[in-house]
């Protein structure tokens, strides 16, 4: 094959294994969908109750968000009266300084948007609109006077709930007009995971989620992995179901690994990489898809600076050095202890931050495959482990 | 911390290779240098993506928050875009975490950054990290990054083919420039990266 070609060959192989590029489009490419997935339990759900509240919980790279726009298909081909919204909140607002309210608003507007150009919503939008990104108000003064008013430090719970009133009304407006459509409306709510407060969180299922259920809204919410864990682990029992979308187990279940593979086969034509290529990645990626993705990419990028047709051992072994050097960085010297433990025990405890964080950056791995609870590290760096703790 | 030798090492041009590699679709990217020397190392990277592609558009942004970066890249940017993050902190990555769908983009975003702010990053970042994948390099001490090492460089690859450079450049113009990379980095040296597409 000549240079040129083979540039091509894996240019366009790599930009179909893209793991960070529109979700969206990558579906409607090459959706696997796993077997009882995430994705069909919800929308399953919500068939029979359309306005019940859903937080879904998973791991960096677990492919959340590829669950939430199944569930939003899936609504639609199974009951036209349902309609599914997807938003990534994260997108228009810094989840860290999340406020009661926010959400609703956001979700407002994105429903004025889907709904389209109707002259009958142009002042709940505008509200809406206000309430998202200020507004200049004229006010009097004081007769005789230069004074202004100093907003004053406390904020009273009431004035919280006032907030959220003052965006639900808007809001629901809004759904009035969708209902002559469709009789239901479920939010799809993306990159509230990121969110490190989990006392903000708390905050925002309290009055945001709680106030559009109330008002007949269905809610699938992606929520931060430590709301599994220690005391957060009540955060759940706010919602009317709990789905955990794990990282799937490739070495002891076999249609896992069936599954990452044919995700692989699906995204590049069946001679880019030579025999056990395949295996080799699925094996390393631990069964996080997003890493499986990359290190997919690596290994095509490796072949190409290598001048090779195919991606052979060599390629994929390089790929899966650089990924585990890079994961291995920024960890002190506990964390290591720890991971050292689960590698040559499988013994892990979530008790700590450093636990939690080592679960979080993917350097422990976690599988709930329905039996009992397995942890190991990621595979990528289990070598590199084993040079350090031999030294 | 840093474990056996860190993470992979990489010359700038052989940076420079993989970036072309992976044009054409969104890509994300971390290549680490001593703290000093990442203006340098920016610089350097535009030249060897022009010795490649002349016509490749690439953008070096120095923001110097995370903040400011974001509002940078809210505005219509080149294919290629090269930030200096030195300076970023867990602040600054804990921000671009938060707020990793803003970063998005059709291209490639390569961070110039220095070990100490990576570890940062590795740190308080986790959802961009998993973007970053396995496109972290380290910059390989011996990198031909100035006129001396890099014609060392070149009569070294001379004496191992026992070709000129002229030789190199007229069988990469007929396309006949054998497979091996060590040509494709010889080409790179001398500036005729656009000769690579002839192959």
């Amino acid at each position: 094959m000549q240079r040129k070609d083979r540039l091509e060959r894996y240019r366009g192989v790599r930009a179909r294994l893209d793991p960070s590029g529109d979700p969206l489009a990558a579906m409607a490419a090459s959706y696997v969908e796993f077997p009882r997935s995430v994705s069909s339990r919800i929308t399953a759900e919500l068939a029979l109750s359309p306005a019940s509240s859903h937080l879904l919980i998973g791991g960096v790279g677990s492919g959340k968000t590829t669950e939430l726009l199944a569930v939003q298909t899936q609504l639609a081909e199974i009951d036209e009266d349902i309609r599914g919204l997807y938003l990534d909140v994260s997108k228009q607002h810094d989840i860290a300084r999340m406020v009661p309210g926010a959400i609703i608003v956001q979700v407002g507007l994105a429903l004025a948007g889907a709904l389209g150009n109707d002259p009958a919503l142009e002042f709940a939008t505008k509200q809406l609109d206000e309430l998202a990104h200020g507004y200049w108000a004229a006010y009097e003064l004081d007769e005789g006077g230069d004074d202004y008013r100093v907003p004053g430090i406390l904020i009273s719970p009431e004035q919280v709930e006032d907030n959220v009133q003052r965006a639900l009304a808007p809001l629901e407006q809004l759904i009035a007009a969708l209902h002559k459509t469709h009789s239901h409306l479920v939010v799809l709510l993306d990159g509230l995971d990121r969110m490190t407060d989990m006392a903000a969180f708390d905050q925002l299922v309290s009055h945001d989620i709680k106030a559009m259920v109330g008002i007949g809204i269905g809610v699938v919410l992606v929520g931060p992995l430590r709301a599994l864990y220690g005391l957060d682990r009540t955060m759940a029992q706010r919602f009317d179901s709990l789905h955990y979308q794990p990282w799937v187990d490739v070495t002891q279940n076999p249609d896992a690994h069936a599954f990452l593979a044919d995700v692989l086969k699906r995204r590049v034509p069946g001679d880019v990489f030579g025999e056990g290529g395949i295996e080799t990645l699925v094996a390393a990626s631990g069964g996080v898809v997003r890493d499986l993705l990359t290190l997919a990419q690596s290994a095509c990028v490796e072949a190409y600076i290598d001048g090779a047709d195919q991606v052979g051992p060599a390629e994929v072994a390089a790929a899966i050095d650089t990924f585990g050097r890079k994961h291995l960085q920024g960890l002190r010297p506990p964390e290591l202890d720890i991971l050292q433990r689960v590698r040559t025990t499988g013994s892990f405890l979530h008790t700590s931050e450093d636990d939690l964080a080592l679960l979080m950056t993917r350097r422990v791995l976690e599988y709930r495959d329905g039996g009992p609870v397995r942890y190991a590290v990621h595979p990528t760096i289990e070598r590199l482990l084993a040079e350090l703790g031999d030294r | 911390m840093t474990l056996g030798g860190g993470v992979t090492r990489a010359s700038v041009g052989e940076l420079a290779l993989r970036l072309i590699a992976i044009r054409g679709a969104a890509g994300y990217a971390a290549y680490l240098v001593a703290a000093g020397a990442v203006p340098d190392v920016i610089a350097e990277l535009g030249e060897e993506l022009a010795a490649f592609d002349p016509a490749l558009a690439v953008e070096a942004l120095g923001p110097g928050s995370g903040e400011l970066l974001l509002r940078a890249l809210a505005r219509p940017t080149r294919e290629i875009v090269v930030v200096d993050a030195a300076a970023y902190g867990d602040r600054d990555w804990g921000l671009l975490d938060r707020r990793r769908s803003s970063l998005a983009r059709a291209g490639l975003l390569v961070f110039v950054t220095t070990p100490a702010s990576f570890e940062a990053l590795m740190q308080t970042a986790p959802n961009l990290a998993s973007w970053l994948g396995a496109f972290v390099f380290e910059q390989a001490p011996s990198a031909p990054n100035n006129a001396m090492v890099r014609e060392q460089r070149l009569a070294a690859l001379r004496t191992w083919a026992q070709k000129s450079d002229q030789d190199v450049i007229v069988a990469a113009t007929q396309g006949v420039l054998p497979a091996d990379p060590a040509y494709a980095e010889w080409l790179v040296l001398l500036g005729r990266g656009d000769l690579l597409d002839n192959g």
